[in-house]
């Protein structure tokens, strides 16, 4: 969280997971550089140099689409939200692998003439109106810089600084980086290649990463819409359900008029409301859980206490709560919780509503 | 995420997408258009000196 500075924040559990990572994507350009070698021999073999650029570039591009699905797998099944909490240090492991592939490229294809390689690259060829023999390698140099531009950006020192909302849209570019790569490989390694597998696998992991995230997206669309009801004159006080229907531990959503999300919490027989967007990078903290005390976000675990929305010490972030109240109780039933739609200021204290006991026939 | 985010990353596929599987798909029948030319060699032959 923000104390303390640290080049890579590792835990164990991030070095499990790079180490498994980083060894998945070796073996993979290990066994395609042996495959490629062992099956094309004689006049169709290849040169390393060639075999390692096809290994990086597909591996980096494998890479991407896997890390494209975690965002919207992980809204639509929570099964996948511990590949979110790593889901950096992917998309920096991808920068790098990228970075290897590009750098063979320029050396292998513009390192050989007397014009500077960088200039080689972006005047060599210069058909853009023409599909078939478009300057591909542009496109990869644009995504390249983008994810650079990602993985120089992706400590949460930056995050801190940029503040979350603009660190946020420049990591948005993630998608823009995409596109081109899309535009890269089927402009560039697609029209040379003269197998089935290659277009197909491209053009089902397109389908995949855009399925994917406008399933997510519509399906968001569909929660804001299912706005509960304002339950009183002065639109104030939202109805989240019985007592009962909120989880130990755990949250209900409910959306306001403006569209904005409350997470209204039930932990140790009390309910608490705090905005549902975490101060880090805005994880929805409705789909998280009460751990020792604190609401604790599902995609990276920062932590704020129910009562306040305040982070524990030494920590200092702070998020919106809510009032909260329970009404109708008595006479055999808990009665219905209601959340008022007006946000008090990040970190102020609310009492949390205790619930009525309800004695036992 | 607030509303704006959900929103922006709606967006933001709802224009990318037919964007890149547009790109993908042309790109695919060029292929297919040099893969068809070269499978007639004859045919190129006549084309390229009439």
């Amino acid at each position: 969280m923000s104390v303390g500075y640290t080049w890579v924040q590792w835990s164990r559990h991030k070095r499990i997971y790079d180490g498994l990572m980083a060894a998945a994507a070796a073996a993979y350009i290990g066994i395609f550089f042996g495959a490629t070698k062992f099956l094309w021999t004689g006049a169709s073999a290849y040169s390393d140099e060639i075999v390692l650029i096809r290994a990086t570039g597909s591996c980096a591009i494998i890479l991407l689409h896997v890390i494209l699905c975690i965002g919207p797998l992980a809204r639509l099944d929570r099964r996948v939200l511990p590949l979110l909490y790593n889901r950096r240090h992917l998309g920096v492991m991808t920068f790098l692998i990228a970075l290897i592939h590009a750098t063979v490229v320029l050396g292998f294809y513009h390192g050989f003439g007397v014009v500077n390689p960088f200039i080689s690259l972006l005047t060599s060829n210069t058909n853009y109106t023409s599909l078939g023999a478009f300057p591909f390698q542009v496109l990869g140099l644009g995504a390249l810089i983008i994810l650079f531009l990602m993985a120089a950006t992706s400590h949460d020192f930056w995050l801190k600084n940029l503040s979350a909302a603009t660190w946020k849209r420049l990591h948005m570019l993630v998608y823009m980086a995409y596109a081109l790569l899309v535009g890269h490989v089927a402009l560039g390694a697609l029209q040379n290649d003269r197998s089935i597998i290659a277009p197909t696998l491209m053009f089902v992991g397109v389908l995949t990463v855009t399925a994917l995230h406008l399933l997510a997206g519509m399906r968001e669309v569909r929660k804001d819409a299912g706005t509960p009801p304002i339950t009183d004159e002065d639109q104030q006080w939202i109805d989240v359900g019985a007592p009962a229907d909120i989880p130990d531990d755990r949250a209900r959503t409910v959306c306001t008029p403006c569209g904005e999300r409350i997470a209204v919490f039930k932990h140790a027989g009390a309910i608490s409301a705090v905005a549902n967007v975490c101060a880090h990078q805005g994880g929805p903290l409705g789909e998280g859980k009460v751990i020792d005390g604190c609401i604790t976000c599902p995609w990276h675990g920062w932590q704020y206490r129910p009562q306040d929305g305040r982070s524990p010490p030494p920590f200092a972030e702070k998020i919106a709560t809510y009032q909260v109240r329970i009404v109708g109780g008595g006479k055999g039933g808990a009665g219905r919780v209601q959340v008022n739609a007006a946000a008090l200021p990040p970190g102020t204290p609310t009492a949390p509503a205790r619930i009525p006991e309800v004695p036992h026939a | 995420m607030t509303r704006a985010h959900r929103r922006n990353h709606l967006i933001a596929w709802l224009v990318l997408s037919p964007a890149i599987l547009g790109v993908l798909i042309a790109a695919l029948a060029v292929r297919a258009q040099a893969r068809s030319q070269l499978s007639h060699p004859a045919l190129n032959l006549q084309e390229a000196h009439p």
